[in-house]
């Protein structure tokens, strides 16, 4: 961990996100551990419905479950691509098999967390990519 | 070669000419009767007159015989040319230089009258007594001169009395006729009869009206006429039995005369027509016609018979076969003036030839031409003939040596019994001779010490006054090594079922394994899958709890709020191990259940798959369906039909997928349907979706087995109908089963 819990917390707590989990009690204990790092959290119950709430509110990432009835994770990050090319997309899934991370990649996902979810792979993944963004925000202000 | 009577005629005049001993001479008047022209002259006259027939004919008789109207015979024949009638001249001597001659004719004549061997005689019309007898006829008639003498010719003609006879000769005294020729009867003085063609004249002689005869004794030629008749007519009747016949061919005239038998053989009515050597010809076939006229030519040239065998066809189309044997005869001067040929009908004999041809050919071709050995001994049992077939069993080069072998010779030493081969070999000629023909097994031994084993049977045959044995070989060397070999196989047999049957097993057993493992990895996935969420939220619970846990924020409240939330997760992730656990138990005995206990079960293990996939399940299955039956392999095999529309939705991105479940009962069978909106199957695999090993499910690990086994537990152990046929926008699975499940079917 490259920055302090306190830090990581500090910075989450600014985010808006976009949060897509169709299973309830998944969705119900989940919310309350993301509460813990965000303050501003948009819950969908499936990829239609994010991708609905993603078209009208702006999101600093976008986590979500793969497989849901209507639209899955995947088809959802796709479109979503459509309209943003740079929104980091965290892909949350029970399937942790080689062909699941390939087609995620594929579909422009950045980080892939695997189900059940430990609260330290979050805090990674969360370090990483705001490490990731504050370089790429450094980089454009020399610009 | 028929003569017509007028051409008769003319060949006898001349004959009866020169035949005759009295002298004529023919006349025909010139100059109205003033002279006349010799038209003919005798061969007596020759004589008498002592001048040549060629020197006189066509001259007068003036110029020859100047003195002839002094004679007084030119006025007789001058009377006789102008009134038609008879005269007679009295014999008279001519006047001239030639008269020496005629005299001495005359006395040679009178010699040669008495000393001919012909009966000569002359006799009164009248009393019929003889006035002159030559020595011919006394020796003839075995009476002396004085004795005939005294008789008359009644007593030489037996079949005559005086008054026949006198009317016969009426014509001749009364000058009506000049001559009478007839065959008769003559009697000698010893009673014996002969036969004799007389000639009568009349003759005036001293003033006497007298008769000349000369008799000419014809038995011989009577004899010799009888005899060649009689053959002729044998002849005739041989030729129609033997289907004989001849011809004879007048080269110079082209004349060819045929018997009848000819015209019989070529279907001609006998002497219907005027045969030549062209008509003869045209019966021919055009390549018979050459075959024949180069035999005949090549014996002209050589002077030799021929003989030639060829067809003809008749008028009708009826084919014959004749044999000609044929010779020329030659004149003088070596040139062919006739053929003379025999023709015989040789059709039977040819269709019967060609028969037995045919037949010998037949039999030869049987013989050389079957493919078992085949062997022609005679009576000693040596070998005399042998066909391909054994030479190519026996293998043996070159084929003569067979030759006068006998069986024994081309045999092992000892049969497989054990046995001599030659002693067995006597034995079997033996029976054959006295029962008839033999059918054994016998071992040959090819040229290569090679053994085989044939069925044999020996025929005796009775062939030309003696007896020859016909065997048929037939190699059964192979024939016997097979049925050895399904003599073996036949005292295996249980074992090889057993082992066939261990085999199937075995491969059943390990499709049974196969199918189970999929079975067992369906679940696993299943129970994965229901244990995720639990795990999830425990796994948040947890999370959550460190972070407030790390931040300070420990709130004992909410703390044991959230602990017995872990527990109740822990609760039902062990429940769901029981729900497993109690499908994974193997029906050891058919259990009375309910229909929905058995949906229900299914839907507990794989709902939430399917309702985390957002697949609506429907479910009418009345509550009141009971059955007999194995409640755990009707969840598998229902479980395997939910999985299987759950990757049809899945696969082709139906988000509203459907699944509906349908129980009745009716006629005592039990209907459980299962109808999806995944699609159906395309219409050119369904006949397989029940096959072994087949799987679309290219992307997943399908093992093919899923359908196989389904229908299999269904039809074989629960004796029910797993049956499949696509709807509108997918397929319907249908599982019948009978409500109660029979000890019996068991």
């Amino acid at each position: 961990m490259s920055m302090p819990l306190s830090q990581l917390i500090e910075l989450t707590k600014q985010m808006h996100i976009l949060y897509v989990e169709d299973n309830e009690d998944a969705r119900t204990f989940t919310l309350e551990m993301l509460k813990r790092f965000f303050n501003n959290i948009t819950v969908a119950e499936n990829g239609q419905d994010g991708l609905e709430k993603f078209k009208t509110n702006t999101f600093d990432f976008v986590l979500t479950d793969i497989n849901m009835p209507k639209m899955n994770g995947l088809d959802m990050i796709t479109e979503i691509r459509k309209l943003d090319a740079c929104i980091p997309a965290i892909v949350l899934s029970a399937h942790n098999e080689a062909n699941y991370h390939t087609e995620a990649s594929r579909c422009g996902v950045n980080h892939y967390l695997a189900k059940p979810l430990s609260v330290n792979d979050l805090i990674q993944t969360l370090d990483m990519m705001l490490t990731d963004r504050s370089l790429s925000t450094n980089k454009a202000s020399l610009v | 070669m028929k003569k017509s009577s007028f051409s008769q005629a003319a060949d006898i005049y001349p004959i009866l000419m020169d035949s005759v001993s009295i002298n004529i001479a023919v006349y025909e008047a010139i100059d109205d009767g003033e002279d006349f022209i010799f038209l003919d002259f005798n061969r007596a006259s020759e004589i008498t007159e002592d001048i040549k027939r060629e020197e006189l004919l066509g001259k007068r008789l003036k110029d020859i015989f100047p003195g002839v109207k002094e004679m007084g015979l030119f006025d007789v024949l001058k009377r006789v040319y102008q009134t038609g009638g008879r005269e007679i001249f009295e014999p008279a001597f001519y006047q001239d230089e030639r008269n020496v001659g005629w005299r001495k004719n005359l006395d040679s004549l009178g010699e040669i009258i008495d000393t001919s061997l012909n009966e000569i005689y002359i006799f009164d019309c009248h009393s019929l007594e003889f006035t002159y007898l030559n020595q011919g006829a006394l020796n003839n008639l075995g009476y002396s001169y004085e004795e005939m003498m005294q008789m008359t010719p009644l007593s030489l003609i037996p079949f005559h009395t005086k008054e026949s006879f006198t009317t016969l000769l009426e014509p001749l005294c009364k000058g009506s006729q000049k001559q009478l020729i007839f065959e008769t009867v003559h009697r000698r003085k010893d009673r014996s009869l002969y036969d004799i063609e007389v000639r009568l004249q009349y003759l005036r002689k001293d003033e006497r009206d007298q008769v000349f005869v000369m008799g000419i004794d014809i038995t011989q030629r009577e004899l010799a006429e009888k005899k060649l008749k009689a053959s002729l007519e044998q002849l005739a009747n041989t030729e129609k039995v033997a289907h004989f016949g001849g011809w004879e061919w007048n080269m110079q005239s082209n004349d060819l005369q045929w018997s009848d038998e000819v015209f019989r053989i070529f279907g001609e009515v006998s002497q219907s027509f005027t045969c030549s050597y062209e008509k003869f010809l045209s019966y021919l076939s055009e390549s018979d016609q050459i075959k024949v006229e180069a035999s005949i030519n090549t014996a002209l040239k050589n002077k030799e018979i021929y003989e030639v065998d060829h067809k003809i066809i008749l008028k009708d189309g009826t084919e014959r076969f004749v044999r000609e044997v044929g010779e020329f005869n030659y004149d003088k001067n070596g040139k062919a003036i006739t053929l003379i040929d025999g023709v015989m009908d040789i059709t039977d004999y040819t269709r019967i030839k060609e028969a037995l041809h045919e037949q010998e050919r037949i039999y030869s071709q049987l013989f050389h031409q079957s493919t078992d050995g085949m062997m022609v001994s005679d009576d000693q049992l040596n070998t005399v003939d042998y066909n391909k077939a054994l030479l190519k069993m026996l293998k043996y080069e070159p084929p003569e040596a067979m030759v006068g072998k006998q069986p024994f010779k081309l045999s092992p030493k000892y049969q497989p019994d054990g046995k001599l081969s030659i002693e067995k070999q006597s034995k079997i000629f033996k029976k054959i001779f006295t029962e008839g023909p033999q059918y054994f097994e016998w071992q040959l031994c090819q040229s290569d010490e090679n053994l085989i084993l044939t069925d044999v049977s020996v025929t005796p045959i009775h062939i030309d006054r003696s007896w020859k044995l016909h065997s048929v070989m037939k190699d059964i060397t192979k024939r016997k090594e097979m049925e050895a070999e399904l003599e073996s196989f036949n005292e295996h047999l249980s074992e090889h079922v057993e082992a066939e049957l261990k085999k199937n097993e075995e491969q059943t057993q390990h499709m049974l394994q196969q199918s189970r493992l999929a079975q067992m990895g369906l679940l696993i996935s299943m129970i994965a899958h229901q244990w995720r969420q639990p795990l999830s939220s425990i796994s948040a619970i947890a999370g959550t709890l460190t972070m407030d846990s790390m931040m300070g924020e420990y709130k004992k409240e909410f703390f044991e709020e959230r602990l017995e939330a872990i527990t109740k997760l822990s609760q039902h992730l062990s429940s769901t191990i029981d729900d497993f656990r109690g499908f994974f138990k193997e029906d050891k005995e058919a259990k009375e259940t309910s229909l929905l206990e058995i949906v229900n079960s299914s839907l507990l293990i794989i709902g939430p798959t399917l309702k985390n996939k957002g697949i609506e399940i429907e479910e009418t299955v009345p509550d009141t369906i009971r059955l007999v039956t194995y409640p755990n392999e009707i969840i598998q095999v229902f479980l395997n039909l939910l999985k299987n529309s759950e990757e049809a939705i899945d696969e082709k991105k139906i988000y509203n997928g459907k699944i509906s479940i349908t129980g009745y009962i009716k006629d005592e069978t039990v209907h459980l349907s299962l109808k999806d909106n995944g699609g159906g199957v395309p219409e050119e695999i369904i006949n397989k979706i029940f096959d072994p090993y087949f799987s679309t499910k290219m992307k997943r690990d399908g093992t093919g087995l899923g359908l196989y086994m389904s229908k299999t537990i269904i039809e074989e152990h629960c004796k029910g109908v797993l049956t499949f046929e696509n709807i509108d926008n997918g397929s319907i699975f249908t599982i019948n089963l009978p409500v109660q499940l029979q000890k019996e079917n068991l």
